[in-house]
């Protein structure tokens, strides 16, 4: 008999999320749930959560039927819950945080938090041994840290049943090592685990079976050892892997008149990195590959005098950049779009169509007011180029998934008419189809004659989409060597971005 | 397989410096304002003889033990994420409903006293009710409290202030509570302070320690995070909002006795004070901060600087000015080292 059994399950808000979806999962399996982004994945979580309520079908525990109406049922049901966001008070300690479930469930005038601190010790150290103190707030903690508090918070609960969504994303290599490690040792215990990740590797070496879930339905059960990354790629997308990023550009001009934006000793004035040289031409796209922390956002930042600089220049297309300020670069046609795109420019409550509208406003107003026809028109027109996925343009941003709030933003961009357009982390957070959709739009500008800076964390997304890759190391210094496409290489990318060259003298190919 | 992700997450650079320490004190609130509140009293006492005077003294704890108990209240409603604009006008509310009842109804003062602040807690559930269930803000639902209890005040009294001199007087067990003295060797220590000290220890351990009072920091401090634990979040902001309009009532009798009577005016401006004492004390308008002793010590501070402007003879156009010249001081504190945190983790 499994652990955990779902049947017929059905969800729907104004469209349907989840149909008839059944699953199984036993005691001490590890079932990793695998699809794009608005494939129902954080939804089968949250009913299994009590967060959200299924609107048909049945859910069973050791055989027998539950009803999980509240976040108290499921934890009583011994269901714990590791949330996709970091969601903690940062205003309290850690120690509050992690135990936080059983503070809840008191009524204690006055809380022993002595031994509450003990119990979140004996918690947190197979994690992370005693790097992290239990009584510092967790607002001083870094967001790896925070993450691990958050995994920890739901390891308090003992739970039989444990849901991690995303649980590795901010997490560095050596939490999400520990985590795995943690992760078996549930599983020794009996403990079943329902496991969403974006990373395949991590569903390959760490999981016993893999659903793929597309549109709301159960595409397919595997046995992880049996799956293929082909295979599973082609059911969360319905296409094969070698699709997802469009042909390089062939024959681009690397001559001094083609030079679209050149960068010339860039220096930053905290030190944060030093000499960054590069040129950019017309119709290719630039990589920039650099680890966390090498200050690849800080020198794009820079360009755009986001941040103040000790020696530089910046010139676009003939144009000297150095004494304008953001706004006056922007109008130029140089156009920085951070990675977070919550930040950078979408009104989260209004639609599709208003946000696209706000940055055309010219060209949809008939004297005075905005025309109504015409400003349907255009939102429709590019709702559909862009190929966004929602219920039609009338849907508020907020209620998109990532993917699709990053192509409402490339449209918003767009209409600013830009020559250069820096794109930090284009597609972090987005499905394999909507990176597909992005990537097309990133050639198709390039095409158009729009030059393309992209930074990425991911080296599939640099060597898929790049036509050349500048790299910075870990030091903040600029790698001499420039990759062309028919060098490109993760290996070599990775050899050169950590700073291993400096050691073996800088000799290496490939 | 590609590595498909290369990220290392950026080590914490702890790096000291002079702001830093400076940053580092500001946010261990109580102490800094101790050390605040220790050095007027030196400098005011060396250069003012008539500071360290009991009547001096006792006029500074009298004021901080009626206006103390309103900051509690506020505290409290602050932590859960919410505003009270019309504290001072429940107050008035809960005094005008007791003292009529005193006066012409004949009410035993204690049971006048308890129907006054149970009108008090009525207005708290109607806040709290309106909050949660129809999703209005604090501060537009309070505001207009603000307004409707000053209203019902002066429909009750028909604008007349109620004097409660006889009332208070064959009551001497009631009148102690807020005019009676204790004497300690030559001085008279009066009660009004001792209720409030009583009042303020007993919340302080409740808010510090009980299980209660965490979920109310938790809901005002991240309230999807309160939902995943399984915390009732509108039952606690419900809590949140009667504990504030409670206190308030209770801050009102104690008011009323002291100044035997029940004036149309009482509480005017007791909402500003007491929100920027809780400010100044480490509380946060995003709620999820604040203790009551930083409160307190917060308020304490406020008094004693308009005492100080007083006894030194300054003009009291400037007191106003001055005190929300400090108010805002503190939020822009409060606002750079957030924004350092933030630019820290970045």
């Amino acid at each position: 008999m499994a652990l955990l059994e779902i049947k017929h399950l059905s969800k729907s808000y104004a469209q349907k999320v989840l149909s008839d979806v059944n699953f199984t999962l036993e005691a001490g399996e590890v079932h990793a749930l695998l699809g794009e982004n608005g494939a129902g994945k954080s939804t089968m979580l949250n009913i299994l959560g009590g967060i959200a309520k299924a609107d048909g079908g049945e859910i069973l525990i050791d055989g027998k039927k539950v009803i999980i109406n509240s976040v108290q049922d499921a934890k009583n049901l011994g269901i714990g819950f590791v949330h996709q966001e970091i969601e903690l008070c940062q205003d309290v300690t850690v120690t509050e945080n992690i135990m936080m479930s059983n503070i809840t469930d008191s009524s204690a005038i006055i809380l022993d938090f002595k031994k509450l601190i003990e119990d979140s010790k004996k918690i947190l150290e197979p994690l992370v041994g005693d790097t992290i103190n239990p009584e510092d707030k967790v607002e001083d903690l870094s967001i790896s840290e925070q993450q691990v508090v958050e995994i920890a918070k739901a390891l308090s609960l003992k739970c039989r049943i444990l849901l991690l969504d995303e649980p590795t994303a901010a997490l560095s290599e050596k939490e999400t090592e520990a985590l795995f490690k943690i992760m078996e040792q549930l599983k020794k215990e009996g403990i079943g685990i329902i496991f969403i990740s974006h990373r395949m590797e991590e569903i390959f070496n760490h999981s016993d079976r893999v659903t793929v879930l597309r549109d709301g339905f159960i595409i397919s059960t595997r046995k992880s050892k049996d799956a293929t990354m082909q295979e599973l790629i082609k059911d969360m997308a319905g296409r094969e892997i070698s699709d997802i990023y469009p042909p390089k550009a062939t024959n681009i001009d690397y001559s001094e008149k083609n030079v679209m934006l050149k960068v010339e000793n860039l220096t930053d004035a905290k030190d944060r990195f030093r000499n960054i040289n590069f040129e950019l031409y017309k119709g290719e796209i630039l990589g920039v590959a650099g680890l966390v922390g090498a200050g690849r956002t800080e020198i794009m930042q820079n360009i755009v005098n986001l941040r103040k600089r000790r020696t530089g220049s910046v010139t676009l297309m003939g144009e000297n950049l150095d004494k304008y300020d953001t706004e006056k670069i922007y109008k130029s046609g140089l156009i920085l779009l951070s990675e977070d795109r919550k930040k950078s420019g979408l009104y989260l409550e209004y639609s599709i169509g208003s946000n696209i509208i706000s940055t055309y406003l010219e060209e949809v107003m008939t004297g005075m007011f905005v025309n109504k026809k015409k400003a349907v028109k255009l939102a429709e027109g590019m709702y559909k180029e862009l190929g966004i996925r929602g219920n039609g343009y009338k849907q508020a941003v907020k209620s998109l998934s990532g993917g699709n709030q990053q192509k409402t933003l490339l449209a918003k961009l767009l209409a600013k008419k830009p020559k250069v357009v820096i794109l930090d982390e284009p597609t972090r957070g987005v499905d394999v189809g909507a990176k597909a959709d992005i990537g097309n739009h990133i050639r198709n500008l390039a095409n158009d004659g729009i030059g393309v800076v992209i930074i990425s964390s991911e080296m599939n997304e640099l060597l898929g989409l790049c036509d050349r890759i500048i790299m910075i190391d870990i030091d903040g210094e600029q790698v001499p060597k420039v990759l062309h496409s028919k060098e490109f290489n993760s290996d070599t990318v990775v050899y050169y971005i950590s700073g291993a060259y400096k050691m073996s003298g800088g000799n290496k190919n490939g | 397989m590609d590595n498909s992700k290369v990220e290392v997450i950026e080590g914490k650079q702890k790096s000291k410096n002079a702001l830093d320490f400076l940053f580092g004190i500001l946010k261990q609130r109580e102490a800094f304002l101790i050390i605040l509140v220790a050095m007027i009293f030196i400098i005011m006492g060396l250069t003012n003889k008539n500071f360290l005077k009991w009547t001096n003294i006792s006029t500074i704890i009298t004021s901080l033990a009626i206006d103390g108990i309103v900051v509690i209240g506020m505290t409290i409603i602050l932590i859960s994420g919410g505003i009270d604009l019309a504290v001072g006008s429940t107050l008035c509310l809960c005094i005008t409903v007791a003292g009529w009842l005193m006066k012409y109804a004949g009410a035993n003062p204690w049971l006048a006293s308890i129907v006054g602040i149970g009108v008090a807690a009525l207005y708290g559930v109607i806040l709290g009710v309106l909050v949660t269930k129809l999703h209005l803000t604090h501060f537009i639902v309070s505001l207009c409290f603000m307004g409707i209890s000053r209203g019902l005040v002066q429909i009750i009294t028909q604008g007349q202030n109620i004097s409660l001199v006889s009332v208070l007087g064959s009551n001497k067990a009631f009148a102690f509570l807020g005019q009676g003295n204790i004497n300690i060797g030559s001085i008279q220590f009066p009660m009004a302070p001792v209720t409030f000290i009583i009042i303020a220890i007993i919340t302080e351990i409740y808010v510090r320690n009980s299980a209660g009072m965490r979920k109310v920091y938790y809901t005002g401090s991240n309230e999807n995070a309160a939902r995943y634990s399984g915390i009732k979040i509108d039952k606690v902001k419900i809590f949140a909002c009667v504990a504030c309009a409670v206190l308030s009532g209770i801050a009102g009798i104690i008011h009323m006795i002291r100044f035997m009577g029940a004036a149309t005016s009482a509480g005017t401006g007791k909402e500003m004070t007491a929100l920027s004492a809780a400010v100044i004390g480490g509380a946060s308008m995003n709620g999820g901060r604040g203790t009551i002793i930083g409160s307190i010590l917060g308020l304490l501070f406020i008094i004693l600087i308009q005492d100080a402007m007083t006894l030194s003879n300054v003009q009291p156009y400037y007191q106003e000015f001055v005190k929300y010249m400090i108010v805002l001081l503190a939020v822009s504190l409060d606002g750079i080292s957030l924004y350092r945190a933030n630019a820290k983790k970045k």
